[in-house]
């Protein structure tokens, strides 16, 4: 079996351990690739920049956050929208944001879901665990 | 007729015939039928025929044509013995006709009986003329009289006794024609008396007065009264006065009402600060009045029409004749124009004139302009509070737009305030809870109690300030986004969000009444937020009561329509009242009653928005009563004031 990757883009290095710690408590079998902004992001995706060199192949899914540095969260997910390779990857908006109107423009933009990130690291870590094991193992790609 | 005598035979014995042929009229006589016997020499100068041919029937036959039927009545009065008489035209010795009075007379005997007739004929002709043309120019005087309706009358001094026409009488309304010691004074008006009494005779000796005459009715009515003074007393006064009456009190009406005319007129112009002009477009003359004159900053009162055009400012001069042309003389009307231009006054200043020009064309119905009449105003303060009013209008639309600029640029970021809040707050605060989680479930075991308990105060101020933040958020979205302007049935909203309450908390015994049918209009997502709040305190601050009751009703207070949501649960104290809708201001301890404080100020900003009020009353342990207003109709809202409902 391929070994699966999920890439998380997050700015926050605490969300970030606090993420990965419950990726890991979920037990989500997947490598988790971390970049830090939305450039970074696109880079990693389509192989620019300091990821040119990069050859393995594309992640399984893309854990989204909306507010990034240089490219927003929404300026990803359409790059990776209009690219036939990365069409159909996909994305979870996994933000600070429960705001009605990223809401709406996250799911009108093609994401496959659109995930708050509670306060309360019990439920995130119940989050991050329906997040891995859905969209790693239940959902079937297109 | 007899013929007893010879013609022309004077009989010697007869004396009288000689006398008679001596007078210097035209004597006969006649025997007893009628027959002339004798003419007088006059006879025969008259007529220019021999005595011979006057006999007889001769003198008969000298009378007109047309007055011959005349002989059959004088041959009847012969038959009666009486004087008679007539009168005839008679053919002269020149053949002209003359009018000539004829008398005829019977001469008795001493016993009675007719011997003779003796006749004379009076040529009458020159003093008929003179009659007739007395008589004609009477009928002119009084012809004169009637249509000028002039009365004459004559007053005898000393003894004032007073005679008058028909006119007169009426004219001085005077019951008889005759009035013995006549007292002009008591008719006469006061005021002209005097002036009357101390009039100056012209240089005939002629007075004119104008006076006011009393009638019987009370009213005065003005008369003309011209007259002369003839003999002199012994008092320098003349023993006699004739005079002619004439009213005059339409005329005189007219002057006064002319004059009142004019009065008001100049005191209109003087009001306005109008001035006028004329305009005798032949002569090419302009005659201004004075404040025309200063309007237009001349001292001339006449000027030609170029002088005039003169007086305009030369910037404006082109566009002025250009308007009065083209409203003049290229319209239809061609009798009014109405232009403004500036003056250049002597210190400089220009000031700005309006006028009005009327054009009259002449009688003959052609399209030449004769005379022009106007006016001219200064509207320099008008044309000055004009540019005001156009200058402050921009200013204050630049500065409307500016604010609106301003407003919605601090909107905007007072949403990316919230929205930063709602992210930038809550990482570092999920990063301290997580970590301390991360914390107990890794280490918890190595840690002592007290750094158990420690670690929970951080997660509950965690907690806290994580509904803190919450809350921002529910305030900040409250009120976000357009206003809908819908009905929306609040009686409908706070049934279903008291029934929720119930189902939520299922032990809670509360009973609630809600009037039916209050209708507001609003945005129904804000409305129904502001409802479930101000339900939801009443809810919860009635937790400690058997009897807990929620009311939801409407009443006037003041003539306005409010609606009301009451409860009798813990109430508050009226000296906090201030406190009740601030933000995170809370009128209960947490362990009384828990809550962020969030919840009326969304209430109040929802209202706010919508143009209406909202005050709480309550007491302690008595309940509390939250009153707003809302829009009761689609109307656009002004001043917060909302138009009444009937319930």
């Amino acid at each position: 079996m391929t070994k699966r990757t999920v890439l998380l883009v997050e700015d926050n290095p605490q969300d970030e351990l606090l993420i990965l710690r419950a990726l890991r408590k979920a037990n989500v079998p997947a490598a988790i690739d971390v970049v830090r902004d939305g450039q970074q992001a696109v880079d990693y995706l389509f192989r620019t920049g300091e990821y040119s060199q990069r050859t393995e192949q594309l992640p399984s899914l893309v854990l989204l956050d909306i507010n990034l540095p240089k490219l927003s969260g929404f300026d990803v997910l359409k790059r990776m929208r209009a690219e036939p390779n990365t069409q159909l990857l996909p994305v979870v908006m996994f933000t600070s944001s429960d705001e009605d109107d990223d809401r709406l423009r996250a799911y009108s933009s093609g994401a496959n879901s659109f995930v708050s990130k509670p306060l309360e690291f019990a439920e995130f870590i119940a989050s991050a665990g329906v997040l891995g094991t859905y969209w790693l193992s239940t959902n079937t790609p297109p | 007729m007899a013929n007893e005598t010879p013609p022309n035979a004077l009989s010697p014995a007869d004396g009288a015939h000689l006398s008679i042929d001596l007078l210097p009229t035209m004597a006969w006589t006649a025997t007893p039928a009628g027959h002339v016997d004798f003419v007088n020499q006059q006879c025969c100068a008259f007529t220019g025929l021999p005595r011979e041919q006057l006999l007889g029937t001769g003198m008969a036959e000298c009378m007109h044509p047309d007055d011959q039927a005349l002989r059959q009545k004088i041959r009847a009065q012969f038959t009666e013995m009486r004087p008679f008489e007539y009168e005839s035209r008679m053919r002269r010795h020149d053949g002209e006709y003359a009018r000539c009075l004829t008398r005829i007379a019977p001469v008795l005997d001493s016993a009675g009986s007719l011997v003779k007739w003796i006749g004379t004929t009076v040529d009458v002709e020159n003093m008929r003329r003179a009659t007739d043309e007395a008589r004609l120019q009477e009928e002119h005087l009084q012809l004169a009289l009637e249509s000028a309706d002039v009365g004459i009358w004559r007053l005898k001094l000393p003894s004032y006794d007073l005679t008058v026409d028909e006119r007169t009488r009426r004219h001085l309304d005077l019951e008889r024609n005759e009035i013995i010691g006549y007292r002009p004074q008591d008719l006469i008006h006061p005021q002209d008396f005097a002036r009357s009494a101390s009039q100056i005779p012209d240089a005939n000796g002629r007075f004119v007065t104008e006076h006011r005459v009393k009638h019987r009715d009370g009213v005065y009515r003005w008369q003309a009264i011209h007259w002369r003074g003839w003999g002199e007393g012994d008092d320098g006064m003349p023993t006699l006065i004739t005079g002619t009456s004439m009213d005059v009190t339409p005329r005189k009406e007219a002057e006064a009402e002319a004059e009142e005319l004019g009065h008001r007129y100049r005191i209109a112009l003087s009001a306005a600060e109008l001035g006028t002009f004329s305009c005798d477009a032949e002569q090419g003359l302009m005659h201004l009045d004075e404040r025309t004159r200063a309007h237009l900053g001349t001292n001339q009162p006449v000027l030609t029409f170029e002088q005039c055009l003169a007086c305009v400012y030369e910037l404006d001069r082109e566009r002025t004749v250009r308007e009065v042309r083209r409203q003049l003389f290229e319209s239809g009307q061609r009798t009014k124009a109405t232009i403004e231009f500036r003056v250049r006054h002597g210190d400089g200043e220009l000031r700005w004139v309006s006028s009005q020009l009327h054009a009259s064309a002449p009688e003959d119905g052609s399209d030449r302009i004769v005379r022009l009449i106007g006016v001219t105003r200064d509207i320099t303060e008008s044309k000055r509070a004009e540019e005001k009013v156009q200058r402050l209008n921009v200013d204050l639309e630049r500065r409307v737009q500016q604010r609106t600029a301003e407003l919605t640029a601090a909107n905007q970021e007072l949403e990316s305030f919230a929205y930063a809040v709602s992210h930038d707050l809550r990482a570092p605060l999920r990063a301290m809870w997580g970590f301390c989680d991360a914390l107990i479930e890794d280490y918890g075991h190595t840690l002592p109690d007290e750094a158990h308990g420690y670690l929970q105060q951080v997660i509950d101020g965690s907690r806290h300030l994580g509904e803190i933040i919450e809350g921002l958020l529910t305030l900040s979205r409250s009120t976000r986004g357009t206003l809908r302007r819908d009905p929306v049935d609040l009686s409908s909203i706070a049934a279903k969000a008291l029934n929720e309450l119930a189902l939520v908390e299922p032990d809670r015994q509360v009973t609630w009444t809600i009037q039916p049918a209050l209708v507001a209009y609003g945005d129904s997502r804000m409305i129904d937020a502001a409802m479930r709040n101000l339900l939801g305190n009443a809810w919860k601050y009635t937790a400690n009561r058997r009897d807990a009751t929620i009311r939801v009703y409407g009443e006037h207070i003041d003539g306005k329509f409010v609606f009301c949501v009451e409860d009798n649960g813990a109430g508050f104290n009226m000296e906090h009242a201030e406190k009740l809708f601030q933000p995170f201001q809370r009128l209960h301890r947490q362990d009384e009653f828990s809550g962020l404080g969030i919840g009326l100020a969304t209430v109040q900003r929802i209202i706010h928005r919508h143009g209406g009020q909202v005050c709480g009353t309550g007491a302690p342990d008595q309940g509390a009563v939250f009153r707003f207003s809302l829009p009761l109709s689609n109307e656009v809202v002004t001043n917060g004031t909302e138009q009444e409902r009937e319930t």
